[in-house]
């Protein structure tokens, strides 16, 4: 399978399928003959299940040109979600004057517009055996049965256990690290701080399951190197699985808790 | 098919693929295991189908991506190894990143164009996921106006999901108009151990 690139799906010109913007919030149509997302319509049409010249397409792309400008229409499309509309609402345009046109529509562009449909109909096939492999795929992940290679690349810190950003964790810390005075005189004392002696202090008071808020740990900390000794030894507690971090909201408190058995 | 002298040494080869890889820990490209062998690679497709066969039944499994092979942990025994080391083991990935991967390991290698052919969506922050997760990875550049990147599955995509090779991943049938969609077909023994059919030098290496 790897090394087959001539099973990928062909670059056909005008690949933008109606289908393919499943994921996209597309515009919704409502006319006499037709109610729903825009890019159904399209597709029904090219089925003739939907008589297109019942449908005025004009008023169409005014209600999309009012949608956009409207407040309630209010979050920002991005430039992918206009130009999809443009491409459905292109093909229905050109679909509904090749049926005003049935003689002057020639054979050629009907076969065009048939192999377009096939494609399409190919597309939306094709993304849901994806959609489905990818259940499968999750289903897999989440039964756990991992394989491991013999030289485990432990992570320092499991991201499991960090329930927030690094960065956010590390935009915490170096706020902390800003509160204390720079390092203008720099006394060297190695051995000030021990590591093991901080964890110590931090397992006491993780006692339960109260949290306890992050920049609590460092009140202590009169120096840099002090405050980097205590961070040090919360990753080194958090690595070892026995404590774990938590955010509850955006910009909220970061907390220290005790780590979940098997977590 | 090889001579007798070759079957005599196949057992030995194979012990000596698995103190390779046993030792190294990673996973080698073939060439160099071959190298390690001074064997042709030819024989080593069949010194590792005779490994694959000869570890059934235990912890241990063969690996194989592309040109890659490693010794790995079987899936079913992942909660003891994981009990005692807490590797790190990626968490819940968004729907999005499935179906990226689904479509990368079926179709790979392939650009970002392609993949965003199929879901009709912007796969960019999805795919940079992946990267940074070290699930997929650059395969070279498509020979192409602006020489796009290909993107490819990775041993840790293999690791992930516990499967000796993307061959033993319940297959998306190749994309014919004729079947209906949603209907999966399950090439035989998509479930069973790594390796039981294996059947000789079927594999490209």
């Amino acid at each position: 399978m790897s090394g087959s690139p001539g099973t990928k799906a062909p670059a056909a010109p005008g690949a933008s399928s109606p289908t393919a913007h499943a994921g996209v919030d597309v515009m919704r149509v409502k006319t006499a003959v037709f109610e729903g997302p825009v890019d159904l319509l399209l597709t029904l049409a090219l089925r003739q299940q939907v008589d297109l010249s019942q449908v005025r397409l004009g008023d169409l792309a005014w209600d999309y040109l009012n949608s956009i400008r409207s407040e309630d229409g209010g979050r920002a499309r991005t430039p992918e979600e206009m130009a999809a509309f443009l491409v459905v609402a292109s093909r229905l345009l050109a679909l509904k004057a090749a049926g005003l046109l049935p003689g002057a529509a020639g054979d050629g562009e009907e076969e065009d517009l048939e192999a377009w449909e096939e494609t399409v109909r190919q597309r939306m096939a094709e993304y849901q055996r994806f959609k489905e492999a990818a259940t499968e795929l999750m289903r897999r992940h989440q039964e756990g049965g991992f394989s491991f290679p013999s030289a485990i690349e432990g992570e320092i810190v499991p991201s499991e256990r960090l329930e927030i950003s690094r960065d956010g964790l590390a935009a915490a810390f170096q706020a902390i690290l800003d509160r204390l005075p720079a390092p203008i005189d720099v006394e060297v004392e190695l051995s000030s701080y021990s590591l093991a002696d901080e964890m110590d202090g931090i397992r006491a008071r993780l006692i339960g399951d109260s949290a306890v808020s992050f920049t609590v740990f460092f009140e202590a900390a009169q120096t840099r190197l002090h405050a980097v000794v205590i961070f040090l030894a919360l990753l080194e507690l958090i690595r070892l699985g026995e404590a774990r971090f938590r955010q509850r909201a955006t910009f909220g408190e970061i907390e220290l808790l005790r780590g979940v058995e098997g977590a | 098919m090889p001579e007798l002298q070759a079957l005599s040494g196949l057992d030995d080869l194979r012990k000596q693929a698995e103190a390779v890889l046993f030792s190294l820990g990673a996973a080698i490209e073939v060439r160099r295991l071959a190298d390690a062998l001074e064997v042709d690679l030819s024989t080593l497709a069949a010194v590792l189908d005779a490994l694959g066969t000869s570890l059934e039944g235990r912890g241990l499994m063969l690996q194989r991506h592309d040109d890659l092979v490693q010794l790995v942990t079987r899936p079913e025994t992942a909660t003891a190894v994981r009990r005692l080391l807490n590797p790190e083991v990626p968490g819940r990935l968004s729907p999005a990143a499935y179906e990226t991967m689904a479509i990368i390991a079926y179709r790979q290698p392939l650009t970002k164009a392609a993949i965003e052919e199929v879901r009709g969506v912007d796969c960019e922050r999805v795919l940079d996921g992946l990267l940074a997760r070290g699930l997929i990875e650059e395969r070279g550049r498509l020979e192409a106006p602006g020489t796009p990147r290909l993107f490819g599955t990775t041993m840790r995509f293999l690791q992930l999901l516990g499967v000796g090779r993307l061959e033993d991943l319940p297959g998306v049938p190749e994309p014919v108009a004729a079947t209906s969609p949603g209907e999966m077909t399950r090439p035989e023994g998509a479930d069973e151990p790594v390796g039981a059919e294996r059947a000789g030098e079927d594999d490209p290496d």
